[in-house]
């Protein structure tokens, strides 16, 4: 068989007027990596690594240290038992031993290997079996990123050190604690594919609400009119999005997008028969890349107004939420730390959670947000 | 598109306030956002495209709130909220 330059045969290649050009459009376009790659020295990942990041929920930390991947990065967060939290390399600075596996202590976490005993900053507390007088202590560090947490995540600054901005944290519009609900979810994709659908509220008519029955109430099957503008002198954007719900009422939404991968958006259920002014029911929401190809979602209800049907809805919606673990082993069905096992596929999914084999089939349906 | 484009802009360094010190401002402030619900009292007028009518409201909305940005959160929904219900009434007195 022949390969012919597609040009050849298909002169009109890109003739998207042409019936019948599934071959001639088959050429896939080239990816975009400046702003979908996202490990260590890539433009996107640079960017990125300059800002807190939110890397798993603050209730995964418990008895076992949690294997995470951030930006490609294999890291392991857990909490001490002084209450410190640690976001470290996920390997063994002296063996590349995983630390999945290690010990949570006092003072850091220990190796399974050689019983080295890491802090959360990184800096070597024990090398039991080194001699006496071992230069390794002063000289090695574990790999380490400073760790915040805050509305029941855990953030760490994976950037310089000398650029760590400072953690002044995120607007709660006065709601009080129990209004704060963590969750996080997961996505087999790069995290812009899932990013830019938070500034696209045309999706929620169709994949929310006429394609599949109303998944969150029957508001999002109105089609909306639609407005984007920059905000912050172009660090974000919102879409203004207007939407008739009968002959009396009109439901205006903003939602807003906050460089490099946070968002607000306001509730997911929205009925839109009574007047309101400037509700601040938010899903304040990061995309957080796991690597090139998975994203996961930790993110926080923030809930202002308990009256309102999102209040009733939203823990229901967190309880299905997923674990931003990753499975460590790339042999299907092994089992990891937390005890549940890789799919028979291998490809990574959520690894605990009660609600894990099906964590969308509830009937509010899939990712809130829209 | 727009995201993607701020997006790149803030990666190329650009953009002065897509930058750690730009997106998180001073120390004591908080990130916030302008994301809201607002529900108005807009019945269907006879020969007004109605289309027409909700972007003009949704613009109206947008002027108020943007104007309200760089407001920390209780000034902004001092300022803000009394708007959209003066909004309304214009809603009927027009």
């Amino acid at each position: 068989m022949t390969v012919h330059d597609i040009s050849e045969v298909c002169p009109r290649s890109y003739d998207i007027k042409a019936p019948y050009s599934g071959y001639c459009l088959g050429k896939l376009p080239s990816e975009d990596a400046e702003i979908t790659h996202v490990g260590p020295d890539t433009p996107c990942g640079e960017y990125m690594r300059h800002f807190w990041q939110p890397v798993c929920l603050s209730e995964e930390l418990g008895q076992y240290p949690l294997a995470i991947r951030i930006m490609g990065e294999d890291l392991v967060a857990f909490r001490d038992k002084s209450g410190r939290v640690g976001v470290l390399r996920r390997h063994c600075t002296h063996r590349g031993a995983s630390l999945e596996y290690g010990l949570i202590s006092k003072h850091g976490i220990r190796c399974c290997y050689h019983g080295w005993q890491f802090d959360v900053d990184g800096t070597i507390l024990d090398t039991p079996g080194e001699p006496s007088g071992s230069r390794i202590h002063p000289s090695l560090k574990q790999g380490a990123y400073p760790a915040h947490e805050h509305w029941g995540l855990v953030f760490a600054y994976m950037g310089p050190p000398e650029e760590k901005p400072d953690f002044s944290g995120f607007e709660d519009y006065g709601t009080p604690e129990e209004g704060i609900i963590p969750y996080s979810t997961w996505h087999p994709c790069n995290w812009l594919q899932c990013h830019d659908n938070f500034m696209d509220p045309m999706h929620a008519v169709f994949l929310h609400s006429r394609m599949t029955g109303d998944q969150l109430t029957p508001a999002w099957g109105k089609m909306p009119v639609v407005e984007w503008y920059e905000t912050g002198g172009g660090n974000g954007i919102i879409y203004v999005a207007t939407r008739r719900m009968d002959d009396q009422h009109v439901w205006n939404r903003i939602n807003h997008v906050i460089l490099p991968n946070y968002c607000e958006v306001g509730t997911a259920f929205e009925e839109g028969d009574k007047q309101k002014y400037f509700q601040r029911n938010t899903w304040n929401r990061w995309l957080v890349p796991v690597d090139d190809t998975h994203s996961a979602g930790p993110s926080a209800g923030v809930i202002s107004d308990p009256a309102s049907t999102t209040a009733r809805e939203t823990p229901r919606l967190a309880a299905a939420t997923v674990s931003t673990s990753v499975p460590t082993s790339t042999t299907a069905g092994a089992p990891t730390r937390n005890g549940s096992a890789l799919p028979a596929t291998g490809t990574p999914k959520p690894v605990s959670g009660p609600l894990l084999s099906t964590p969308w089939s509830i009937p509010a349906g899939p990712i809130p947000g829209s | 598109m727009m995201w993607r484009r701020l997006l790149r802009r803030g990666i190329r360094g650009e953009t002065p306030s897509a930058t750690p010190d730009g997106v998180y401002g001073p120390p004591e402030r908080k990130v916030g956002s302008l994301a809201h619900d607002c529900i108005f009292k807009m019945p269907l007028r006879h020969g007004v495209d109605d289309n027409e009518a909700m972007r003009d409201m949704g613009r109206r909305v947008t002027e108020i709130v943007m104007a309200a940005e760089d407001l920390p959160h209780d000034e902004q929904q001092a300022v803000v909220i009394p708007r959209p219900e003066e909004l309304q009434r214009q809603i009927f007195r027009e």
